[in-house]
This record gives structure tokens, C-alpha cells and sequence, in this order.
């Protein structure tokens, strides 16, 4: 921190202007798109909320089964409840595939220590790292004061066809685990969704009724 | 200019509420594991029970039920007996003796003899229509007092 302070002190106001226009741009394009990614959660969250609606919606709308909030919650949290089981039994299924997969292969070459993300031998092995400890450079003294440079390569992927257990190991988990989250965040969307349904479909509200728009002999007997 | 300070406070709320979210999404995700693996072992116990396994509640079977009922109402009508006994008695069917069987246009000339009169039902139809009722209509009740009060003007 010091080093920095330093440097700051030591460059130029051109440098310094420069390196303010860059990490702000820097900064908004990082807030523009966390601000996109949570507005896609948000929606992705609504929609797989309003899928609830399909399922409850007979009993509910259509035949008046429902009564009351309590029968409602009750009912709501069940029908959730079970379209999670439903949604994630595929995911669990591919992430249980690959568990046993990865116990018969320890059991079979007895390799009860092999890693399957390791970046030798594993999944880790298709996968860039990058070396981000060399990508700023202060130089006080120069007139050029901080560069900025691109992070070194420290592993270059490679595909290796003795490695298909983590491969396989590794897609299988991925994929599992993202569906999982998917069918998670449903869940967090209907609940969410039960909550607002819950105060709405047994309201009593006069909003919008005017009593001088609607005189008596037009109300229903 | 105030729709661009909306969308700028739109896009913090977005900001800040993603460590909220992945925070949630974690204890969902553990919350999931624990309501997966109960309506697993509930689903083993209800296969083993003899049980079936669909995922319908008892108010899904219920509104199915009654779906099924509604559809099957719309599907075979029951037919009216009221409004067609009606119907004949506001129009008579206008006979025209000569598309008749030939044994009853033979008959029908035949009809000045009395001993084919009795071929001729003069019997009322009996209508299976519901009676209504015939409310009369009630006199408003004078209401008697014992003491005659004259009205202003009235001697």
C-alpha cells in the first residue's frame, strides 16, 4: 500500500488521470453487468415462481377447494415441496452417477486418493490458469509509473484421454449441481410466491369499487 | 432524467442483492437436500405401502373429480321434457292426412261413422312439468290502533 501511495506521488498527472479513466470504466462495466445478472436472477426467480400458479390453480380458481389461508398454505407448501422433489430427482440422479462412477474407478485401480478435479490428472487438466500476481508493475522512477498487463498463462489445457473418469466425474457434477441450483432457486421463487399469494387471493379489498358507479338494482341477487 | 436515476437505482438494488441471493441459495440448497431426501423415503415407504406414487394431493384429486364431472354434464345434456311439452302446446302440429299410413287416411274418411270415434283421444297430455307455485298475493296488513289519530286537515 505504501509502494502504491508512492507511485501515485511520484507519477505523472497525465499517468494518473489515465489510470482513474481506466479502473472507472473498469468499475462500471463490472456494475453494469452484476446489475444484468441480477436483474436475470430477479426475472428467473419471478418466472419459475409464477409456475406454481399452474399447479395450484384448480383447486384453487376453478373448483374453490380452497377455502381459507391456513388450507391454502398448507397445500401450497406441500405442492412445492413435491414439484422440488420432482424437478430435482434428475440432477441428483446425473451428481449420484457420477459418485459411483468415481468409487468404482478408486475400487477397481485402488486409487482411493485420486482427485477428480486435480489439474495433472483430473478435470482440472481442460482448464486455463491464469497468473494474476504479475499484472500490475510499479516503477516509481519511470516515466511511465504503473503498468497494466495481461495475466501470464500458468496452465495451458490439455486433453488427455487417461484421465476420463475426472472428465466424466467432473461434467456429471457440473451439470448436476447447476440443475440443482436451477430447481433450487425455483423453490426460493414459489416460496416466495406463496408469501404473495398467501395475503392477495383471500383479500377483501375495496380498491377500485366506487358504490356511486354501481347503484343497487344492478347488484346481483 | 428520472427514468435514467430509476434505472441506476434498479441496477444497485440489483448490485446489493446478489450476495443476499447466494447466501439464500446456499441454505436453500442445503434446506433442498433434507426436503429431498424426506419425500424420498416418504415415496419408498408409500411404494412399499402399496401406495401409489403420484404426486397429485388429496384437493388435486378432488378438483380433478369435479372437473371430470363438469365435463361430462356438458358432454351429455340431459334432455328437457318442459320446454318441449311447451313448445307442442304453443304451435299444434298442423296434420296433413294425406302423408299419413293409408290405414288411418282410411279411417279418417271414413269418419263419419261412429264406431272409429273412439280413435280419437280427446284425453288432456298429462305434463311432467314442474307446478308452480301460485303465491297470492298478501293485503297489506292495516295496522289497528286503538285510538283514531285525524290527520291534519281531516275532521
Amino acid at each position: 500500500m505504501t509502494n502504491l501511495l508512492f507511485a501515485f506521488a511520484q507519477i505523472n498527472a497525465e499517468n494518473t488521470k489515465r489510470i482513474f479513466y481506466i479502473i472507472f470504466l473498469i468499475l462500471i462495466i463490472a456494475l453494469v453487468v452484476l446489475s444484468v445478472i441480477g436483474y436475470g436472477i430477479i426475472r428467473l426467480t419471478n418466472h419459475q415462481g409464477k409456475m406454481l400458479d399452474r399447479a395450484i390453480h384448480d383447486p384453487i380458481k376453478k373448483c374453490r377447494i380452497i377455502k381459507d389461508q391456513k388450507h391454502f398454505m398448507r397445500y401450497a407448501i406441500k405442492k412445492n415441496k413435491l414439484l422440488f422433489f420432482h424437478q430435482a430427482m434428475i440432477p441428483v440422479l446425473i451428481m449420484l452417477g457420477g459418485t459411483v462412477i468415481l468409487l468404482l474407478y478408486c475400487a477397481i485401480g485402488d486409487k482411493w486418493g485420486y482427485n477428480p478435479w486435480s489439474m495433472n490428472n483430473g478435470f482440472g487438466s481442460l482448464l486455463i490458469t491464469w497468473d494474476f500476481s504479475t499484472i500490475i508493475t510499479i516503477n516509481p522512477g519511470d516515466a511511465k509509473g504503473i503498468l497494466i498487463n495481461w495475466p501470464k498463462i500458468s496452465h495451458v489445457p490439455h486433453f488427455d484421454i487417461h484421465n476420463w473418469c475426472g472428465y466424466i466425474v467432473g461434467i456429471c457434477y457440473l451439470v448436476g449441481g447447476l440443475w440443482y441450483l436451477y430447481t433450487v432457486n425455483g423453490l426460493i421463487g414459489r416460496t416466495l410466491r406463496i408469501l404473495h399469494l398467501r395475503k392477495t387471493i383471500f383479500e377483501k379489498s375495496l380498491e377500485g369499487f366506487n358504490l356511486e358507479d354501481e347503484p343497487l338494482d344492478s347488484q346481483p341477487k | 432524467m428520472g427514468n435514467f436515476f430509476k434505472s441506476i437505482g434498479k441496477g444497485i438494488f440489483n448490485i446489493l442483492i446478489i450476495p443476499v441471493f447466494i447466501v439464500g441459495l446456499a441454505i436453500s440448497a442445503v434446506i433442498g437436500i433434507f426436503v429431498f431426501l424426506f419425500e424420498l423415503i416418504k415415496k419408498i415407504g408409500m411404494f412399499f405401502a402399496g401406495k401409489t406414487l403420484s404426486s397429485d394431493l388429496p384437493e388435486d384429486i378432488e378438483a380433478k373429480r369435479m372437473i371430470e364431472e363438469a365435463k361430462t354434464k356438458v358432454e351429455d345434456p340431459i334432455p328437457q321434457p318442459v320446454e318441449v311439452v311447451q313448445a307442442e302446446l304453443a304451435t299444434p302440429p298442423s296434420v296433413d292426412y294425406n302423408e299419413l299410413p293409408p290405414s288411418y287416411s282410411e279411417m279418417k274418411s271414413i269418419s263419419s261413422n261412429e264406431d272409429v270415434d273412439f280413435l280419437i283421444d280427446d284425453t288432456p297430455l298429462e305434463i311432467d312439468a314442474p307446478v308452480i307455485p301460485q303465491v297470492e298475493e298478501k293485503e297489506p296488513e292495516i295496522e289497528e290502533t286503538d285510538t283514531y289519530e285525524p290527520r291534519k286537515g281531516e275532521f
